[in-house]
C-alpha cells in the first residue's frame, strides 16, 4: 500500500484525510499492524485509483490460510 | 462507520448501553481508535475486576466477619460490570461463552484468588456464627442460592429476547 500512496504522490496525512481516518491508522494499516474495514479498505483503494484486491490481496490470502489452520 | 447502530436498535438494554457508554461519541467512527479503544476498555475491566478481588480477598482475611458487607457489595459490582459486557455481547450476537479455548495459564490464579476469597468468607462467617448462631451462615447460603437462581434465570430470559431480537 505504501508504493500505491508514493504513485500517487500522497502524504500518509493527506491520505488519512481523504478517508476519514487518523495519520496513525494510515501508519499501522501500512505497517501490516492494523487490518483494515472493508469499508476503509475501499476508501483506500477508491483514494489510491487501486483495487482492494492489489492493495491488500496477500494479506486477505494470508488470513485465509491462518484460519483454515486454525480449524 | 460504528460497529454497530446502537442508537436505532430495538432492543432497550443497548439503548441504554449506548447511552451510558457515550457509543454515539465521534471518537467511535474512526475504527482503529475505536478498536484500539475497546481493547483498551477490555484490559481496564480485568484489571478492575482483579483489584476488586484482592481487595475483598484482603479484607475478609484482615478484617474478618465485619468486612464482610462490604466485600459482598465489592464482589456484586465486579460482578455486574461483568454481567453487563456479558449482556452487551449477547445482544450483539457475540457469544462470549462460546471461547474456543479457556487457559488455564489465565484462569489458575483466578481460581486461585477466589478460593481464598471463599475460604475467608467461611471463616469469617464461621468465626461468627460462634457468637451469634447460625442465622449469619444460613442467611450467606440462601443469598447466594438466590443469586445464582436470578443469574441463571435472568441469562435465560436474556438470550430467549435475544434471539427473538434476532429473528425478528
Amino acid at each position: 500500500m505504501r508504493r500505491a500512496r508514493l504513485m500517487a504522490e500522497l502524504t500518509q496525512a493527506e491520505l488519512a484525510a481523504g478517508t476519514g481516518v487518523t495519520r496513525q491508522t494510515i501508519v499501522a494499516v501500512e505497517a501490516g499492524d492494523y487490518a483494515p474495514s472493508v469499508y476503509l479498505a475501499l476508501a483506500i483503494a477508491d483514494r489510491l485509483s487501486s483495487t482492494v484486491e492489489e492493495l491488500f490481496g496477500g494479506v486477505g490470502e494470508t488470513i485465509a490460510a491462518d484460519a483454515r489452520e486454525g480449524m | 462507520m460504528s460497529t454497530v447502530d446502537t442508537s436505532d436498535s430495538h432492543n432497550w438494554f443497548v439503548r441504554a448501553a449506548a447511552v451510558i457508554g457515550d457509543l454515539s461519541n465521534p471518537f467511535y467512527a474512526e475504527e482503529r481508535q475505536r478498536d484500539v479503544w475497546n481493547e483498551a476498555s477490555a484490559v481496564a475491566l480485568q484489571v478492575l475486576i482483579w483489584l476488586q478481588l484482592l481487595a475483598a480477598t484482603a479484607a475478609v482475611w484482615i478484617a474478618g466477619a465485619t468486612a464482610v458487607p462490604y466485600v459482598s457489595a465489592l464482589i456484586g459490582m465486579a460482578g455486574v460490570a461483568g454481567w453487563v459486557a456479558v449482556l452487551y455481547s449477547w445482544s450483539q450476537g457475540v457469544a462470549v461463552q462460546k471461547c474456543p479455548r479457556t487457559s488455564w495459564r489465565r484462569m489458575g490464579p483466578l481460581l486461585g484468588v477466589v478460593g481464598l476469597l471463599a475460604a475467608g468468607l467461611v471463616r469469617a462467617e464461621l468465626a461468627h456464627a460462634s457468637v451469634d448462631g447460625w442465622s449469619t451462615v444460613s442467611g450467606v447460603a440462601t443469598g447466594i442460592v438466590v443469586t445464582a437462581a436470578l443469574l441463571t434465570g435472568l441469562s435465560r430470559y436474556a438470550r430467549r429476547r435475544i434471539g427473538a431480537d434476532s429473528e425478528g
